[in-house]
């Protein structure tokens, strides 16, 4: 099964250095928004807001059909606490207009700080708590985690601004900046992310037996399942089984395919 | 070892809250309002989890003391359980847990007391002649945690000066620093459930090894303490009888049969639908991936193994202990039962764990 980590970015400053450190190339895809992609990592240009990055997952999840997906939203962000050009993963995503409140899951040991990453409407400016400010988190996590399981979506912020360091002053070239600045953190994650979806799609895989068994036969939804299953215990269990045996040949349908594999399978306890 | 952990904010100035944190200086906390928030969402992956669990200090409503199933007990009148704590340390394959929760997380119910007073509460109800016991370690290890909480220690405390109310610790660690402190009391048992070495080594990862958990059981006897052998789940394999000879020489040959308070049998089962989530969880998995038999909406082996195992394990067993000392945990009776099986309690206990 194939796998791929998908980055969700808001502005085409965050994304450039992102593409051109990944080497990405533009895919031509008819979707609303600019996607980007390599053998293991797909950016989608999302444009700033909630709204705009949910829009974002949902067009890549249409484009990498059929893959284990990990989602990453990169971007900068303001903060109550930390200096600017710090990197952080969020462990607590909090929408502002809505309170609901998110839990990211770390299965990996995160290369950075982590903290809570408030969701904001309009650019925050007071900087009231100590939590880092976006415009992107909350609408990207809650569309990503109906994609992927939890564990493999995640949020990483780089500080551009806060009370210190007005974001007034956070132009184009410092965002290139700061992104070029990150790269090994970036890379660092999507490398512990990359291994996590690696794992997921070994376990889902479905061998070459299985796709001799549907090109011969005809088999139902349910039965699709339960031969998937079955097989999936022969390999494991180690049981050979050939299509080209006498048994099989005189199978006339999936359903009678069927039962000889899960024959097969029962004799183990024999054996 | 927990590098994330969840507080209530209910409980964050809770002193055992904050003796727990102070042991993980190095962790993200973070606080929410309830556990639920975390640990009950839908699209969780239980086996990534598994990986790194992040640990969930909650506070527990409502609820705190269970009836027991049916059949459940080891001698006693009435049978309860308690659960101060979800998930495990270790991550035996065949475990239940795996399949009724969504996520690995450790959550810890912090308010010990309310569980404490409900207990007695309970056991008030009852006549003191009647044998009122309480079991510890059905969703979690009743003492794999206990340098950090402490649970088995407050439990055994609640219990000590009561005279008809028993307290099962169902374990396979071997954290029995909390029991070794204090003057042996005769009603807890710590029960440590054991399958055969072989087995042990490819199915239940991160458990202490069988000679640790004897070892652990020899110092608790030594002290005075009754100790309780639970062989639940029974597993097969093709020389499963070699195993378990070996397996119950190695034990019976070193306890004192005086101080093994019960011994149960029960072979691996599971509900139906906690198993199909294992197969989803472990599609890799030699021991997931046999081909087990359902009945009675249970998943186990075929009838004739699991009678084989039963009836064979017991009469091994019975050569070194009273037979009034045996009991069975299990799914179902068959239909028929060979003249060899004793008595076979009808229950529809699923829970297996330790
Ligand atoms: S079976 Fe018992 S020891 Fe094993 S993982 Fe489950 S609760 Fe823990």
């Amino acid at each position: 099964m194939n796998h791929s980590v998908n980055l969700i970015v808001a502005l085409k400053a965050e994304a450039q250095p992102l593409i051109e450190f990944f080497e990405l190339k533009a895919l031509p895809v008819d979707e609303t928004i600019s996607i980007f992609a390599n053998h293991e990592v797909t950016l989608a240009l999302a444009g700033m807001g909630k709204s705009a990055a949910a829009h974002a997952v949902q067009c890549v999840k249409n484009t990498n059909q059929g893959c284990v997906n990990a989602w990453l939203n990169i971007g900068i962000a303001g903060h109550g606490e930390f200096d600017v050009g710090q990197g952080f993963l969020a462990n607590r995503i909090v929408d502002q207009t809505t309170m609901k409140t998110w839990y990211p899951q770390f299965v990996f040991q995160p290369v950075c700080r982590t903290g809570t990453l408030m969701t904001v409407d309009k650019v925050e400016t007071d900087y009231s708590d100590p939590v880092g400010y976006d415009m992107e988190a909350s609408g990207f996590y809650s569309a990503a985690v109906n994609c992927s399981t939890i564990e493999l979506v995640h949020t990483y912020k780089i500080v551009s601004d806060n009370p210190r360091n007005s974001v007034a002053k956070v132009t184009r070239s410092k965002i290139d900046n700061l992104i070029k600045s990150k790269l090994s953190e970036i890379r660092c994650t999507i490398d512990s992310l990359k291994k996590l979806t690696a794992e997921v799609a070994t376990r889902n895989s479905s061998d070459e037996l299985l796709h001799q068994f549907l090109q011969r036969w005809r088999f139902s939804v349910t039965q699709q399942i339960q031969l998937k299953s079955f097989l999936c215990k022969t390999n494991v269990l180690k049981i050979d089984i050939d299509v080209e045996s006498n048994e099989f040949m005189s199978c006339r349908n999936g359903k009678s395919a069927l039962k000889v594999v899960e024959r097969t399978v029962e004799t183990h306890w024999r054996n | 070892m927990y590098r994330n952990i969840y507080v209530e904010s209910e409980v964050l100035r809770y002193h055992r809250v904050k003796e727990i944190l102070a042991r993980y200086t190095d962790a993200s906390v973070v606080t929410c309002d309830r556990y639920t928030e975390i640990f009950n969402l839908k699209s969780q992956d239980f086996r990534l989890q598994k990986k790194q669990p992040a640990l969930i200090l909650a506070r527990k409503h409502r609820g705190y003391i269970q009836q027991a199933p049916a059949g459940y007990g080891v001698g006693g009148d009435h049978n309860f359980y308690f659960s101060t704590m979800m998930n495990c340390l270790y991550d035996c394959r065949y475990c239940f847990l795996q399949g009724m929760y969504r996520s690995a997380n450790h959550v810890v119910f912090v308010n010990y007391e309310d569980f404490s007073s409900a207990l007695l509460k309970t056991a008030a109800r009852f006549e003191k002649d009647e044998q009122v016991w309480f079991f510890s370690g059905y969703d979690c290890d009743s003492l794999a945690l206990e340098p950090v909480l402490s649970m088995a220690d407050f439990f055994i405390e609640t219990v000590s000066s009561s005279q008809n109310v028993w307290l099962e610790l169902r374990t396979k660690s071997t954290q029995i620093r909390s029991l070794l402190k204090r003057t042996p009391l005769p009603n807890i048992v710590t029960a440590f459930s054991f399958t055969p070495t072989a087995i042990s080594e490819q199915i239940e990862h991160q458990v202490p090894g069988v000679e640790k958990r004897l070892a652990a059981m020899l110092r608790l006897q030594e002290q005075g303490w009754s100790v309780g052998l639970r062989f639940d789940p029974l597993i097969y394999s093709h020389n499963f009888r070699e195993q378990y000879q070996d397996l119950f020489n190695l034990l019976f040959l070193s306890l004192n049969p005086d101080l093994i308070h019960s011994i149960s049998i029960g072979v691996f089962r599971l509900p139906k639908d906690f198993y199909k989530q294992l197969e989803r969880l472990y599609p890799d998995d030699s021991f997931i991936a046999q081909p087990f038999n359902s009945r009675n909406g249970q998943v186990s082996y075929p009838l004739n193994i699991e009678l084989e195992m039963k009836s064979w394990c017991y009469k091994q067993i019975q050569e070194h202990i009273e037979k009034n000392k045996i009991f069975f945990a299990e799914i179902s009776v068959p239909d028929s039962i060979p003249a060899t099986s004793i008595s076979l309690k009808s229950e529809l206990d699923v829970r297996n764990v330790n």
